[in-house]
């Protein structure tokens, strides 16, 4: 933020017990207390992007009408052209097709793992973050935070891999291995949002109020620690999505004839040299999902008060 | 007294985005001389002090601002630099905040030493004992390595003291000094103020505390809305106020004023059912320097306490209460060690003591927040504390609580319907449309109007917030209210009228109160009994008059003589 005071180096214009806002320019006229806070064009072109890229994948027969399983021999390893806007695969396929109808699957992976990613983490987050310092909380939260730790010390992606050893691969099994390798981050921001709001005056004066521990937990204390989580989560989605799009590239998610971005990088690999357009974009279908849902998760974060 | 001006201002005025804040703002500051600006929050007395260091942050124009020969109007940011530090010292009001907390205080001195004068290392080092030594901090030598959460609250104000006046600065200014500190400390800082003025530097000080500038102040600026109502000397201003609101702001001062007298203006409300209280006038208002005794001034109530009547019912009794709290390599730290004490119907008892003495800590245990290690808590004839907080939820609408700091005890997301209305149906509703009379008749006993419901406790003032701590604690019909410090965050004008309806509630709903604050005037104008205590015991504990009078130990005694 940009709002630049007619005086440098200036704290608040209120007294100093009251919460400070930056003095706004003149003409933003009545936002004194709250700065308004514009979309930044970065911020509405992501915005955009993703919204295509949710069309893509609710209803990818809008943009790209032709069927993404259709082999077509005669095509094949054919350059960018009218017909085939970014070129066709080594089947000729389109690649255009292919990245809009795999885009569901590629969304819906990075979706439902994020969604598994922070069920698990407010589980673990609220079973070690709700105890009062006695002994059922105290253990759990000893034990959870352990398991945390040793969660940690391997990298995700290493995480996900784990899994798939133990699943085998395929869609589902990759969408479980990249949720529950993520849940560790979740979790231990859950545990501190929890503790936080545990501690405040306002869960103490709804004790005092008589209010039941199930009662505090679910009107006071997941309230006001999951709004954080929220923002993170499309954070994270971007995140999920390289790392489903990782494990296709492994060859551990969706089977190939599927339409999976990073199944087709995967099978474009071998053909770099002579067809470029295999590999680059579903690449770049990748990167840009990730960059445009980081972007609006950013944009999100700055509003929602979470640094 | 002082000698010619060397602060001038004439006209000042600051705006934000437009919007004035201080408007037309004339006064002068001698050498030797201290000269207070006193008014509530948002009166802009602290960004007018601000902008005689040009740090307002406003647009600020004014026809003369000049400290000596120098024209502040004129300086630009390295003008500004020149003059901050070696002209004009700034004291703040929370140390906690303005110090580094990752840096020795000896380091912060030095800073100022370092840019300002030509001193070798050796001579820096000199130069800030002597002037630790002079706010009269105590080990000075160790103090200098200490950083700032090291320091007590006191400790760590005289440290910025110091940081501002080594310097030598011709100008001090301090804004709100002693707010939130101790009595005894608040006194010390006053004493270095008033040492340095007596020194020959001219000190400008920012302050709601009347008490603290009657003491200190040469000369009184009174503030409202951004314009000075009224100027004059110390005790002509506070001795025979010209101006409504310099009155007003007298009245509201708890000190001298008898139990369940009024501090504040009677509400308009035709609709108040309550008793009209005495209000605070000339002839129930005790002489400053003497403390008031009830028996001769009290209300009628307070009188029937005196008189032989039979005692009220007992509803909450605290008997040989201990805690302590381990220590990491030590041995545990006793915050509270027996303490007894009962509350009765319809009576305040009042908490005193300084900063860690074991006031909230007592509070919590009454509260069940926190089980006592030793020593039990019975409610109405039934045990209480220690017990599993299964067995006492269902008693829990008997005791309700108010805090000092409203704000953070409300759910953020809900609006003052929503507490209330979850208040007063135990939790069973949190939509305030189907208990709405509910909600605005205790909005209505809290003197709030019913349109507060819909707004968000952040978005109300400190006052307002606070009166919806009150009808919260009130919702369930409570028959003991906890209040720790509830005005100590309050201006004077706004304390006065919070206690005004504390006492209000009190008579109507025969209420006891614990009443815990370090403002000793609150705590005589509201209290039945006080209890004194230190290092976690309750040294002292009697009726408030003859404690006040007639203290017998000599903590009590140092307390009282600590007072502005």
């Amino acid at each position: 933020m940009t709002v630049l005071p007619v005086l440098p180096g200036a704290p608040g214009p209120s007294e100093p017990s009251e919460p400070s806002a930056p003095p706004a320019p003149p003409r933003s006229g009545s936002g004194r207390r709250r700065p308004r806070r514009r979309v930044r064009p970065v911020e509405a072109v992501a915005a955009v992007v993703l919204a295509v890229i949710v069309v893509a994948a609710v209803a990818p027969g809008l943009l790209a009408p032709g069927d993404p399983l259709a082999v077509s021999p005669a095509d094949a390893f054919g350059a960018p052209s009218l017909a085939h806007p970014l070129g066709t695969d080594e089947s000729g396929r389109g690649i255009w097709t292919r990245i809009v109808h795999g885009a569901g699957a590629s969304l819906t992976i990075g979706a439902v793992a994020t969604l598994i990613g922070t069920g698990l983490g407010v589980l673990l987050g609220v079973a070690a973050g709700f105890g009062d310092g006695r002994w059922p909380g105290r253990a759990a939260d000893a034990g959870v935070s352990r398991l945390l730790e040793v969660l940690f010390a391997l990298p995700g992606l290493l995480l996900a891999l784990v899994v798939i050893a133990f699943t085998g691969p395929g869609a589902v099994p990759a969408t479980l291995a990249v949720g529950l390798a993520t849940a560790p981050g979740y979790a231990r921001i859950v545990r501190t949002q929890v503790r936080r709001v545990r501690r405040s005056a306002m869960v103490e004066a709804a004790v005092v109020l008589g209010r039941r521990p199930s009662t505090v937990l679910l009107r006071h204390v997941l309230p006001n620690a999951l709004a954080p989580v929220v923002v993170l989560a499309t954070l994270g989605l971007g995140q999920a999505v390289v790392w489903a799009s990782s494990l296709s590239y492994l060859g551990l998610g969706s089977p190939p004839p599927a339409p999976e971005w990073g199944a087709m990088l995967s099978a474009g690999r071998t053909y770099v040299q002579v067809a470029w357009w295999m590999t680059v974009f579903p690449g770049l279908a990748v990167v840009v999902t990730a960059a445009a849902s980081t972007v609006v998760g950013r944009g999100l974060a700055r509003r929602g008060g979470t640094s | 007294m002082s000698g010619p001006a060397l602060l001038e201002v004439d006209g000042l005025s600051v705006a934000f985005g437009g919007r004035p804040v201080v408007d037309d703002v004339s006064f002068s500051v001698s050498t030797g001389e201290c000269v207070a600006i006193v008014g509530e929050s948002g009166s802009g007395k602290s960004v007018t002090a601000r902008s005689l260091l040009g740090l307002s942050g406003g647009r600020v124009s004014a026809r003369g601002l000049r400290l000596g020969d120098t024209d502040l109007t004129a300086l630009g940011e390295r003008g500004w630099r020149a003059v901050r530090g070696p002209r004009i010292g700034l004291v703040l009001q929370d140390a906690l905040v303005s110090l580094d907390p990752l840096r020795p205080i000896g380091r912060e001195i030095d800073d100022a030493l370092r840019l300002h004068t030509p001193l070798g290392p050796r001579g820096r080092r000199e130069r800030a004992l002597e002037a630790l030594v002079e706010v009269g901090m105590p080990e000075p030598e160790a103090r200098l390595g200490q950083r700032s959460g090291e320091l007590s609250g006191g400790l760590r104000q005289r440290a910025l003291i110091a940081a501002a006046l080594v310097l030598r600065p011709e100008l001090v200014v301090a804004d709100e000094p002693t707010t939130a500190l101790d009595a005894e400390v608040q006194r010390l800082v006053v004493d270095r103020l008033a040492a340095l003025r007596d020194g020959g530097t001219a000190v400008l000080a920012i302050s709601h505390d009347l008490g603290v500038v009657r003491r200190l102040a040469d000369r009184v600026v009174v503030m409202r809305a951004g314009v000075v109502v009224e100027t004059g000397p110390t005790e002509q201003v506070l001795g025979d106020p010209r101006h409504e609101y310099t009155r007003l702001l007298l009245a509201a001062l708890p000190r001298g004023v008898a139990r369940g007298a009024r501090l504040s203006p009677a509400p308009s409300a035709p609709e108040r059912s309550a008793p009209p209280a005495p209000a605070a006038t000339a002839e129930n208002r005790v002489p400053n320097d003497e403390p008031r005794s009830s028996a001769v001034h009290g209300s009628e109530r307070g009188s029937s306490r005196v008189g032989a009547g039979p005692a009220p019912e007992v509803v909450l009794a605290a008997s040989g209460l201990r805690r302590a709290f381990p220590v990491r390599g030590s041995a545990p730290r006793v915050a509270v060690d027996d303490v007894s004490f009962e509350l009765r119907a319809g009576e305040t008892l009042g908490l005193v003591g300084a900063s860690g003495s074991g006031k909230t800590t007592t509070a919590r245990l009454l509260l069940g927040l926190d089980d006592p290690d030793d020593g039990a808590v019975t409610l109405l004839g039934e045990p209480w504390a220690p017990l599993r907080e299964r067995e006492r939820r269902a008693r829990r609408a008997l005791l309700g609580a108010v805090y000092q700091d409203p704000s953070s005890s409300f759910d953020p997301r809900w609006t003052v319907g929503q507490l209330l209305a979850d208040a007063v149906t135990s939790g069973r509703v949190t939509r305030p449309g189907r208990v709405s009379t509910e909600v605005e008749g205790l909005l209505d006993r809290v003197g709030l109007a019913a349109d507060v419901a819909e707004r968000r406790p952040g978005t109300l003032s400190g006052g307002q917030r606070q009166r919806v701590a009150v009808a919260r604690a009130l919702a369930p019909r409570p028959r003991v209210v906890v209040c720790d410090e509830p005005v100590s965050a309050l201006d004077v004008s706004v304390q006065a009228q919070v206690l005004d309806l504390l006492d209000e509630l009190q008579r109507e709903e025969g209420l006891a109160y614990l009443f815990i604050s370090h403002d000793l005037d609150v705590v005589a104008h509201m209290s039945d009994h006080v209890a004194v205590m230190q290092h976690g015991r309750v040294v002292e504990h009697g009726p408030t008059a003859p404690l006040f009078t007639a203290p017998q130990h000599p903590y009590t005694r140092a307390l009282l003589a600590a007072r502005p």
